[in-house]
Parts: C-alpha cells; sequence; structure tokens
C-alpha cells in the first residue's frame, strides 16, 4: 500500500526540518570553535605564526610578517562570527574558500618535501624530518572541508543572528511565513 | 459592516507585515555596521601588533637591545681551532653554522653524536663552527621561556668568557630538559655554568636576560635566512634539507658530516 509510506516519508521530512537547524548549530558552533582554537596559540606567539607562515616558503618576505601576525586576528574574528550565527551562508563560502588556501598550502609542502607542521594551531613551521604527519593532516582538513560543505547546504541554524536579523523565531525550524 | 472589517483587517495586516520588513532591514543594517565596526577593531589590533613586533625584532643595532659583539652578522658565535669564541678564524676554511635551541631533543642527540666530529673539523683547522642558540621552542617549557633564557645565557658567555662557551654548551645538552616541561631555572642554568668554568661575575648576570631580545631577533633572522627548524646545520652559508635534497648532508648518517666538511674543503 503506498499511502502508509507517504505518510511515513513526510514525517521523515519533517523531523529533518525540526532537527537540521540544531545540527547546523552544532556544525556551526565546532567551527567558530576550530577557527578561535586556531587563533589564540598563534596570538600569544606570534613570532612562532610568523615562522610558520615562512616555512611555507610560498608569500614573499615582505608580506610574510604581516600576514603572521594578522592572519589569527583574522581567524579570531571570524570564529566569532561563526559562533554568533551571523550571514552563515558566507561565513560557510568564507570557511570553503580558507579551507582550499589551507590545504593547497600543505599540499604544496608535501610536495615540496618539506618539514612542515602545517602551524595551524600554532606552533609548528618546521619541524624535524620524518615527523610531519601530512595524510593525517589532509584528513584533518577533509573533516573540516565536510563542516563547511553542510553549512552551506543547510545554512538555517537555530539560535543565531540571521533569524534574529530577518524577526524569525529563534528556535523554531521554520520561516514564518 | 463584515466587508469592511475584512478590508481593515488586511491594511492591518498589510500595515503589520511592512513594519516588521522595516525592522527587519533595521536590524540587518544595525549587524552589517556592528560586523564592519569588529573587523575594523581586529584589523587596527592586528596592524599595532604587526608594527610593535616589527620594531622589536628590529632594535638590533639601534643601541636600544643589548648586542653581544662578538656575534657574526647572522647572529652566531663563531669558533675556530683554538675553541674560544672570536679566536682563531679563518675565511678560507669550511664555514658551518650550527641552529640550535637548547630544549630540542634532536639538537641533545646531534651534540652528543656531531660534537666530537665537529670539535676534530675545528681542531685540525678544517671548519670554523657557528654557533646559533635560538629560541624557537618557547611554547614548550609551560611559560618559563627556557629557550629564550637559556640562549641568552649563552650569549652572555660567548660574550664574556668566551673561552668557556664550548664547555658551557656541552654541559647545557647534558643537563638538557624535556619539552614539556619547566625547563631549568636560572639557578640550575648558573650552576651548570659555574661547572663549567664560567667566572663568577659572568655567572651573577644569567638572571639578568641581557640578551634575550637579541635572541629573539637571532631567531627571527636565522627564520629569514631558512633556517628550517633545529638542529639546522649550514655549510659555506647553505641550509641543509636532506628531506627535500637528497645531495644536500644529511648528518645523522654516520660518518656523513665528517665526509660532507672533508669535500667541502676539497680535501
Amino acid at each position: 500500500m503506498p499511502q502508509p509510506a507517504t505518510v511515513e516519508g513526510a514525517s521523515t521530512l519533517t523531523r529533518w526540518r525540526l532537527v537540521q537547524p540544531w545540527i547546523s548549530l552544532l556544525v556551526r558552533l565546532a567551527m567558530g570553535i576550530i577557527m578561535i582554537a586556531a587563533a589564540v596559540p598563534k596570538m600569544m606567539d606570534v613570532d612562532e605564526s610568523v615562522r610558520a607562515v615562512r616555512a611555507y616558503r610560498l608569500l614573499p618576505e615582505v608580506v610574510v610578517p604581516f600576514f603572521g601576525t594578522a592572519l589569527p586576528y583574522f581567524e579570531f574574528v571570524f570564529g566569532l562570527v561563526l559562533i554568533v550565527g551571523v550571514f552563515v551562508r558566507w561565513s560557510a563560502i568564507l570557511w570553503l574558500a580558507l579551507m582550499a588556501v589551507f590545504v593547497f598550502g600543505v599540499a604544496w609542502a608535501w610536495a615540496k618535501g618539506y618539514s612542515i607542521d602545517c602551524g595551524c594551531f600554532g606552533g609548528g613551521g618546521d619541524i624535524a624530518e620524518g615527523t610531519t604527519d601530512y595524510p593525517g593532516h589532509m584528513l584533518e582538513r577533509a573533516g573540516f572541508v565536510s563542516l563547511g560543505v553542510f553549512l552551506l547546504v543547510f545554512p538555517r541554524t537555530a539560535i543565531s543572528l540571521d533569524a534574529w536579523m530577518r524577526g524569525e523565531s529563534l528556535v523554531a525550524a521554520s520561516r514564518p511565513k | 459592516m463584515a466587508k469592511k472589517d475584512l478590508g481593515s483587517d488586511r491594511v492591518a495586516l498589510a500595515k503589520k507585515q511592512a513594519q516588521a520588513q522595516v525592522r527587519a532591514q533595521e536590524r540587518r543594517t544595525a549587524v552589517i555596521w556592528v560586523v564592519i565596526g569588529v573587523v575594523l577593531v581586529a584589523l587596527f589590533a592586528a596592524l599595532v601588533a604587526y608594527i610593535v613586533r616589527q620594531s622589536d625584532v628590529a632594535a638590533v643595532g639601534s643601541g636600544d637591545q643589548s648586542t653581544p659583539a662578538v656575534a657574526s652578522e647572522n647572529y652566531g658565535f663563531p669558533v675556530g681551532s683554538t675553541g674560544v669564541v672570536g679566536e682563531g678564524l679563518d675565511d678560507s676554511r669550511v664555514r658551518v653554522d650550527i641552529y640550535l635551541d637548547f630544549m630540542c631533543p634532536i639538537c641533545g642527540i646531534f651534540e652528543e653524536t656531531q660534537g666530537p666530529t665537529l670539535d676534530q673539523l675545528r681542531a685540525d683547522g678544517t671548519a670554523d663552527v657557528y654557533y646559533h642558540p635560538v629560541s624557537i621552542l618557547d611554547r614548550t617549557s609551560q611559560n618559563t621561556e627556557f629557550s629564550t633564557r637559556s640562549a641568552s645565557a649563552a650569549a652572555l658567555i660567548a660574550q664574556e668568557s668566551p673561552d668557556r662557551f664550548l664547555d658551557f654548551l656541552k654541559a647545557m645538552f647534558a643537563n638538557r630538559p624535556e619539552e614539556n616541561t619547566t625547563g631549568l631555572t636560572d639557578a640550575k642554568i648558573q650552576a651548570i655554568a659555574a661547572a663549567a668554568g664560567v667566572p663568577e661575575d659572568v655567572v651573577a648576570k644569567i638572571p639578568d636576560h641581557a640578551y634575550s631580545s637579541w635572541v629573539r631577533s637571532a631567531t627571527e633572522q636565522a627564520s629569514v635566512d631558512g633556517m628550517k627548524g633545529t638542529p639546522t646545520v649550514a655549510i659555506n652559508g647553505v641550509m641543509q634539507d636532506a628531506q627535500a635534497n637528497p645531495d644536500d648532508l644529511n648528518w645523522s648518517a654516520e660518518g656523513a658530516l665528517l665526509k660532507f666538511v672533508q669535500d667541502a674543503a676539497g680535501k
């Protein structure tokens, strides 16, 4: 009998509509925390951050110190933006763009045979030979990319500044019509 | 009557919707301005941090910073055939630059396994060795900045007690603290220096950390020069990285350092 199946399908969809903003909220908060966790150690040791950027040998020396200094500030603000949930879809796009840049950097270092610790969460830059965990690092990146993709596809999150801005309920799943 | 009510309901609803839209637009504008404001503040903070850092790191030679006169242009302490910093040097010999951090485990292994070879190459006049104590591992000494303190002590001893520098360096590696500990206290560093024969008046100055900002600049310069972590060896000014370049020195192979330097000397 086709009818019960349809009803069941509809209820699954409804349930997903209810649950999705909360999953998206978790994803969004995880991304925000990841950004801030990446920013804080770099802010505490700016010299290390600058050396880590330099170790990639991708940027000209004139911009390396500024890039290494400013990167954690940028990451920190971006982390805040994610946590409060403002412009979530754009945040997801920016996140994916950042990951593309970082993955390129690590792939570059890998291809060149540099002994590099990515410096992603502070520390890092060059490390002792043979201790670089490039595959593990790429796996971690893949996880980060999937978070970004999820948020891009489902940018409607519970308890977001976006919802407040639109005058929607902070906890309700659907847009009031 | 009923018709009129319906009409006014519709008007009221439309009005309400319009008002909600205006409010939403207002909130949106406010949020955009707040975000722009936060981004600008962060950009400003980053700029200030950048400018402060640039002036700190570049302060060497400006007179604001204690600089050990005995150090080379690239912040190394040159040791020639006599084993005394700044003495017995000869530009015609092979130049070996060693970058080290007193907390780095592999630097300890390097000193243990390659130290005697370097001493031999130095003593027989094949090479001059430039020691660069740098601080890249401050983050692993639980906020005691052991790398900076120990490198600063090394700079002090190189400057004021140059004949004891090598003994001090070896003794420091013999007492090397593990990473992610608090490192050695200044008192312990002083005891090591005293045991290495550093005169009392010099030992007494170790806790002043007079060369710590010089060490910071030295570390930055080493990074700019292409130092790849510690230990790094440069032969005649070329940083050796056997992983990226198979022709480079791989010092961990038995006898490789001796052969590489002797080849460079044409022996």
